[in-house]
């Protein structure tokens, strides 16, 4: 329903516009792609090798499910060093004689040995393998076929990342990988707003939660909060693999405790030459506002909220009649603020060479407009990876990024200011501007209500960020013997943050903390250096004992430094466009601010091993280890071991199974290891000196006599260390019914032990900052569920589907040394409550109030322990309020009644893939969602609490206003009197959602079609993300970062249609 | 294929050294901004200087925000006063004796006093060690060192009794098992500090360093301690020593009783010891650099102090009416402290007029001794930032420490000094001890009212049960035995298990 509401409302011209574009960009593109096809196609032409004339055969590969050519499977005559690779129509020629043996090979299908039995022209079938378990997953420092696996690592492939219209690569994870939970707590353009990636729960509840992120082999530097991932183009992406379990992850050491993610990006393939051009243009809009009150049911609610709070009725809003004439609908500030947003994006890929020297370079473009006014996001980036063979046992190559990025932002995200909530309470009866169009404004007189104007907040101030990003690393591989393999990999990722923010002052009402009229720059430097040598030994004993084993030595320094100057000047002021001067006069001109920061300078320097073995493909054992030293330490603590084992059995090898014909595939695996959480501050183990303090000597009747004095105002612990974490895991991985049926399945137990937790000493010490101990544990327990299904597979129809369940349960076994963890809201108007973590619970619950409906009548307050004694209404708690619970059964409800009033932590999260394709046709549909986590939905209080006599939203029409009328919408006041809005389960929501995340309609025309066109592929597109949501929630979104939502970025419903083509 | 080993051997010592350069050191960073350490610090005369300031700074707390509330809210001198109703529970619960080991008033005052004492401890411990300093820096900051210590430990010892006794640098694990040390333990320290106080600092200190301890500070503190435990003989002599070097040290009586309590008049002739304040710097808090007892004493929402004034601490019609006077009105009052140390009705700054009644203060009295008015920019910029400091002892205590422990024979001629000075006659010739003990009780009243002495007074007296008696008398009936000490603060309590909590809390 919601599909067609866009349809009428946006209407087929756009989307007639989008199709004339992309025809428009097709024909242009198709003259030049052709010209440097060309071009290409001469290099690399030279590069290929030019085959010995023997006996000439000749032959055509295909694949034998769908019957299309195979363009660059490789043919090898086995024993011999011959070899070449199929054409662009899957032709091949090679000089051989009858009885030697072609060896074919194409990654995704079953190798085949093909004996020459006959000369002449031979066609060739491959079968598609078993991709589950042929597919080859990327596992830190080397490479394993999935069916070899003991550990447990998911992974999800490039078709899988760029199926969705996003900025950022960690958006697109996002349901598609068991064990992995993603958040993306804002819509802002271009992923800006930070992707929360949690792989199976948080592991630590001070230091960092996120993953480290190894892109190429490079492991990137902590980002601190939420991983902005948006630097590097979605389509360059190869394939994303997850290590999950400590086995997998530990031989990243100590950054690996939440898991890490590897990402591959593409990289040319020897003898299939490719110019791949991919653009796609789009609209975006908000799925879900909320209804806010008319301007004649606000003159209502706000003159009788100010009423029942011993205030005069505003004037303006005292005839609601007249109000409705003469406003009607009133402004819709929702609808002022929020538009219909473009966003277009265009990627161009060449790739191909020689088994000699192999390239892809790719070039890009993204642009998304903000669904809210004034924001917008645009990126550039460029990717160059080579590899060449400099000679039989040298082999060089690079991986190399450059992104820039411009994004205009808007304040979405602080209590005070965001424009989300100015808009959700400025008043319908004010207008955003005046008849001469200058900007208009409350008039605290007239309206009751002074905040400041969402319009003008958009258009006026300025928030600019640029960001600039080379990320690469060079690599020499050398085969020293036939078994042994050195690699040495040197890189570097230099991020350079430029941003420059231009405030106006807006004035102190209600509370909100004075903004100065100023501007601010800064300019912010994060390098990170990589060296890494690793030694790699393969060697197959007596045919079945197979070893495979690395040693390697890495050292990495990562450092961060940031210049800010701000400043509050007249020479600024005098161009300052202002709404009102009074109220938004600036009132401190003369602030200057200046800092640098060196915030952080970290080394590592690490030792790692592994062995794995395999016996006979049926018997799989591998142990890591890695030493990791850091800089942050004291010198007996710096370095750290963390081990690791994993064992796994093919069952489906065994006799007894081989009978089994519904069992084409059966693993069970198991594994333990170690990783390690270095959350702590550089040089924490030592006793800093405080120098802030002061006091005064000298006959000073003023203020003079100042003398410095220094003392320390903390203690310390000299042996602070790493946090460890140890985990479990059993997994089950299989294949059944003649591949029909794949699934993995893991259930494990993640201790961390030893948490980094701030313990405040007693005052008798002489000191008062809390101080780091390794104190504390924390559990999750939980399984990860992916099972893919071809359901039906014809000539023609084919219908796979794919399904991931993730579910864990968290708790904090022990604080420790620890007082229970108080995390307040910082960024909300309201105090009270927090975030809490006490043993026995899953960390950080909702600590508040508990609401046990409305009072009714004086008779049931009395009844009740004491909220606010009195008994004038205006003052004190009334019929209509709210009756909070009295936990401690004192007779009084203080702060000692508040209690766990749920969490963020989902039951479980999921995520189902249908893919249908009919001929060229291939219709996608992605649902995704999250059961059981709950948010504090704090746009409620500032929607139906009346903020400095703001607008509500439309709930309050079912408030409190006689006995029986309401037992949940309180009366409606301005003062509060009974602390109805204080911090409640009546705010704590449940956001659970299924989401129909993407639906992708697809058409390739056909193969002769293509052809003609010189084509290998063209395929057109159109997609829609975010069509559909359930949910109870009713906030803008139920995806909130950090659980309570004051309003954030929403998402957007975004439609594309694009075009790909294959040269 | 020997051309290939070669070629690989070269390779193998070319990684070999890649692998070797990288050496341990490389994981010590030296910080662009070096580190400032606690190790590394003391090792100047400045740095030492530095850390002796850093000793005083929790007096400006300690006054503030505990000393009030305690000596003079908790006596007979005064109730709580301010808004009413929810206004300063934690003050109110001192006035009305119903105080809980959750107070955030005595946590203050334990939590600022250990401050002191560890900076103290610090100070005592590293000045030796100083490689290069003026002998007499080094004295005088060893010598600041144990008096502030002793004070710090002194505050402790009369509001919990047995406290934490430790006289080193302690670890933050220390800290969290360090038991109670006897009263008595905690006294002998105090008065072995002082004794060495007393042989290390100056007789006086040059105008730019004003404010710090002096040798008449730590013998009049010692005065204070021997007098607070009933040992009248050490008592009477330490007090005698200041008396008799008066001249050496410059101490006299200023002419007027309210000299004492002028800004320019800081630091000066009567002075002993004080707390030293300043405007300017941090706003509202107790931990500014500034006296908040300005506006929280002013007379409530009259606008005759910064911030329109508080109206707290407000002083007792028991109080008041202990000045001499020559008929029933306040007004007919004779002695000539009253003016400057408490407001009542009738008495008028320029245009403002001090009213019969004022929200919190029944009988239009307020607390005037620290009054700067609001038109003094300089004295108080305002936001709780007084530049006014607050005495911790004065001359004219030493005269009646003297005048207590030396008895009525000896004594009196030197209380009658400060009564004379007072407008007062001198007391009457052959009083019995009894009759000594009472005069010289209500003359101390008087003399130091509001300076936050009276609650330890009351302690202190020889009949253990006089404080109860006092205050029953004054309508607190809330009183029992156990208020002689306060509650240890929970919050220490649940880091460090060992610590005993008093009897009855």
């Amino acid at each position: 329903m919601m599909g067609c509401l866009f349809w009428n409302s946006v209407g087929a011209v756009d989307i007639f516009e989008n199709l004339f574009f992309l025809l428009f960009i097709l024909k242009r593109l198709y003259m030049k792609l052709k010209l440097a096809f060309l071009c290409l196609n001469f290099i690399v032409g030279a590069l290929l090798h030019q085959a010995l004339a023997q006996t000439l055969f000749t032959g055509k590969i295909k694949n034998k499910t769908s019957g299309e050519a195979l363009t660059g499977a490789s043919i090898k005559i086995d024993g011999t060093t011959r070899s070449t690779f199929t054409d662009n129509e899957g032709n091949f020629s090679i000089s051989s004689s009858i009885g030697e043996i072609l060896v074919i090979t194409f990654s995704g299908m079953t190798t085949i040995n093909f004996p020459i039995t006959k000369t002449g022209f031979i066609e060739i079938q491959m079968e598609e393998s078993s991709k589950i378990l042929n597919e080859v997953v990327v596992i830190g420092y080397g490479t394993k076929k999935r069916r070899d696996l003991s550990t447990s690592i998911s992974s999800i492939s490039a078709k899988e990342i760029t199926a969705a219209p996003v900025a950022d690569a960690a958006q697109a994870l996002q349901g598609r990988v068991s064990g992995v939970t993603i958040v993306q707590g804002s819509g802002a353009p271009g992923g800006t707003g930070g992707t929360s990636i949690k792989i199976r729960g948080i592991s630590s509840l001070t230091g960092t939660n996120n993953p480290l992120i190894v892109i190429d082999g490079y492991p990137l530097p902590d980002q601190g909060a939420d991983n902005v991932l948006n630097s590097f183009g979605t389509g360059d992406i190869e394939s994303i693999d997850v290590l999950k379990d400590a086995a997998a992850a530990s031989i990243y050491g100590v950054r690996a405790s939440n898991g890490v993610i590897m990402i591959t990006t593409k990289r040319g393939k020897a003898g299939r030459t490719s110019l791949s051009v991919d653009v796609y243009r789009g609209i975006q809009q908000a799925w879900s506002l909320p209804t806010m009150l008319k301007p004649r049911e606000y003159a209502i609610i706000n003159s009788e909220a100010r009423i029942a709070s011993g205030l005069p009725v505003i004037p303006k809003l005292a005839d609601f009649e007249g109000i409705g004439q003469q406003f009607g609908n009133g402004t819709d500030w929702l609808d002022q603020i929020f538009r219909r947003a473009a966003m277009q994006s265009v990627n161009i890929t060449a790739s191909g060479g020689s088994d000699k020297s192999q390239y892809s370079f790719s070039a890009g473009y993204f642009k998304q407009d903000g669904i809210i006014y004034k924001t917008d996001y645009e990126r550039y980036n460029l990717r160059f990876n080579g590899d060449i063979k400099v000679n039989n046992f040298i082999k060089i190559g690079n991986s190399l990024s450059m992104n820039k990025s411009i994004e205009h932002g808007a304040d979405t995200y602080s209590a005070f200011n965001s424009v989300v909530l100015l808009a959700l309470t400025a008043p319908p009866t004010v207008k955003p501007r005046n008849a001469d169009g200058t900007y208009a404004g409350g008039d605290g007189n007239a309206d009751g209500f002074a905040e400041p104007n969402p319009v003008y907040q958009l258009e006026v101030p300025k928030n600019n960020t640029d960001k600039y990003r080379i990320t690469g690393n060079i690599y020499t591989e050398i085969n020293l013997m036939k078994e042994l393999k050195f690699k040495a990999v040197f890189g570097g990722d230099f991020t350079y943050v430029e941003g420059n923010r231009f405030s106006v002052a807006t004035p102190s009402t209600g509370g909100r903390p004075i903004v100065n009229t100023g501007y601010s720059e800064n300019k912010g430097l994060y390098t990170d250096f990589l060296t890494e040598h690793t030694l790699t030994y393969d060697k197959t004993f007596k045919e079945k004992h197979k070893l495979n084993a690395v040693a390697g030595f890495t050292f990495q320094e990562n450092k961060f430094s940031e210049l800010f100057a701000s400043r509050g000047n007249g020479i600024f002021a005098q161009n300052i466009p202002v709404l009102n001067d009074i109220v938004f006069r600036p009132t401190n001109i003369t602030q200057i601010g200046n800092y640098s920061n060196f915030d952080t300078n970290l080394r590592l320097m690490s030792y790692f091993g592994r062995v794995n073995y395999d016996y006979d493909g049926k018997g799989f054992l591998s142990f890591s280890i890695r030493r990791d030293g850091s800089s942050n330490f004291a010198p007996q603590n710096k370095f750290a071991i963390f081990p690791s084992v994993s064992a796994g059995w093919r069952l489906s090898q065994e006799p007894f199974l081989q009978n089994v014909a519904w069992i084409d595939e059966l693993k069970v695996r198991a594994s333990f290891g170690y990783t390690g959480n270095p959350n702590v501050a550089a040089n924490s183990f030592l006793q800093t000196i405080n120098q802030s303090f002061q006091y005064t000597f000298g006959n000073s009747s003023g203020p003079g006599g100042i003398v410095g004095a220094v003392a320390p105002s903390g203690s310390f612990n000299p042996d602070i260390k790493w946090e460890k974490n140890e985990q479990m895991d059993i997994g089950l991985d299989g294949s059944l019914f003649r591949n029909k049926l794949g699934f993995s399945f893991d259930v494990y137990q993640r201790r961390s032990k030893e948490l980094i937790l701030y313990v405040a000493p007693p005052n008798l010490s002489g000191t008062y900052e809390p101080v780091p101990f390794n104190t504390g544990t924390l559990q999750n327990r939980g399984f990860d569920l992916s099972l893919n299904g071809k359901i039906l597979s014809s000539k023609d129809f084919t219908w796979n589907a794919n399904a991931v369940v993730s579910a864990y349960k968290n708790k904090v076994i022990s604080l420790g040394l620890s007082a229970p963890l108080n995390n307040e809201f910082t960024n909300i108007r309201i105090t009270g409550g927090s975030l809490r973590t006490i043993q026995g619970s899953p960390a950080a619950f909702f600590y508040g109030f508990v609401t046990e409906g409305i009072f009714q009548d004086y008779g049931e307050i009395a009844k009740h322990a004491t909220q606010t004694a009195g008994s004038d209404p205006t003052t004190s708690t009334a019929p209509g309020d709210i009756k909070f619970k009295d936990i401690n059964n004192d007779g009084v409800i203080n702060n000692e009644d508040r209690a766990n009033i749920g969490n963020a932590n989902p039951t479980f999260t999921f995520g189902l893939t249908n893919s249908f394709s009919y001929k060229g046709f291939e219709l996608n549909v992605f649902i995704q969602g999250s059961q059981g986590n709950r948010v504090l939905n704090f746009t409620r209080w500032y929607t139906e609490g009346g903020v400095s006599n703001g607008n509500y939203s439309n709930n309050v029409l079912s408030r409190w206003t006689a006995p029986g009328t309401s037992n949940s919408m309180p009366r409606m006041t301005l003062n509060d009197p009974n602390g109805n809005n204080r911090v409640s389960d009546r705010f704590v929501e449940d956001a659970s959602y299924l989401r129909v995340k993407n639906v992708r309609l697809s058409y390739s025309l056909p193969a002769k079609w293509a052809e003609q066109l010189k084509m290998k592929k063209t395929q057109f597109y159109v997609s829609a993300q975010n069509l559909f949501t359930f949910t109870k929630y009713t906030g803008f979104d139920p995806e909130v970062g950090g659980a309570v939502d004051i309003g954030f970025y929403p998402q957007a419903r975004t439609f594309i249609a694009g075009i790909t083509i294959d040269l | 294929m020997k051309k290939i080993f070669l070629k690989q051997f070269l390779l193998l010592v070319t990684i070999s050294v890649l692998f070797t350069n990288c050496k341990k050191e490389l994981l010590t960073i030296d910080p662009t901004i070096p580190l400032i350490l606690v190790d590394n610090y003391y090792k100047t005369e400045s740095e030492a200087i530095a850390a002796v300031n850093a000793a005083y700074t929790p007096l400006s707390a300690i006054y503030n925000g505990a000393a009030w509330h305690l000596g003079d809210i908790m006596s007979d001198d005064a109730d709580i006063g301010g808004g009413g109703g929810g206004d300063g529970t934690e003050t109110a619960e001192l006035d009305n004796f119903n105080v809980n080991s959750f107070n955030p008033i005595l946590s203050l005052l334990w939590a600022q006093c250990y401050f002191g004492i560890l900076r103290t401890n610090l100070v005592i411990e590293k000045v030796p060690l100083v490689p290069v300093m003026a002998v007499a820096i080094r004295n005088r900051s060893l010598g600041e060192g144990r008096f502030l210590r002793a004070l710090y430990y002194y505050h402790l010892v009369r509001l919990f009794g047995d406290v934490p006794l430790y006289t080193n640098v302690i670890t933050a694990e220390e800290s969290t098992t360090i038991v109670r040390s006897p009263k008595n333990k905690v006294y002998d320290q105090i008065i072995a500090d002082l004794k060495v106080a007393e042989t290390l600092l100056p007789n006086s200190h040059a105008a730019a360093d004003k404010g710090r301890a002096t040798v008449g500070a730590a013998k009049g503190l010692l005065a204070s301690v021997y007098l607070t435990l009933g040992d009248k003989t050490n008592a009477a002599a330490k007090a005698k020593e200041v008396i008799g070097n008066r001249v050496t040290y410059g101490y006299d009586l200023w002419v007027n009783y309210e000299d004492n309590f002028k800004l320019e008049n800081e630091n000066g002739k009567e002075s002993l010891f004080e707390v030293q304040y300043r405007s300017g710097g941090g706003t509202f808090s107790d931990f500014g650099a500034g006296s908040k007892m300005n506006t929280f004493f002013g007379p409530r929402e009259q606008n005759v102090v910064p911030s329109a004034g508080y109206g707290w601490n407000v002083p007792t019609k028991n109080f008041a009416d202990q000045y001499e006077k020559t008929g029933a009105a306040y007004n007919t009052i004779i002695d000539k402290r009253r003016n400057r140390t408490i407001w009542i009705p009738g008495d008028t700054y320029a245009t403002y007029t001090q009213a019969t009644q004022l929200v919190g203060s029944p009988n239009g009295f307020n607390v005037k001794k620290f009054f700067i008015p609001i038109d003094n920019n300089t004295g108080d910029d305002g936001q709780w930032r007084s530049a006014l400091n607050v005495p911790i002892m004065r001359y004219s205590e030493v005269l009646l420490i003297y005048a207590e422990a030396a008895g009525p024979a000896v004594g009196k001629p030197f209380a009658d000094q400060v009564r004379v000075r007072a407008g007062l006659a001198v007391f009457p010739a052959g009083l019995s001890d009894a009759l000594w003990l009472a005069a010289i009780y209500k003359e101390r009243r008087l003399e130091l009212g509001f300076e936050m002495h009276r609650w330890y007074d009351l302690l202190r007296h020889p009949d253990p049960n006089y404080f109860k008696t006092v205050m029953v008398a004054s309508g607190k009936t809330n009183i029992q035995d156990k208020h002689r000490y306060m509650p240890i603060p929970q919050g220490e309590r649940d880091k460090n298990s060992n610590l005993t909590q008093n009897t009855g809390y």
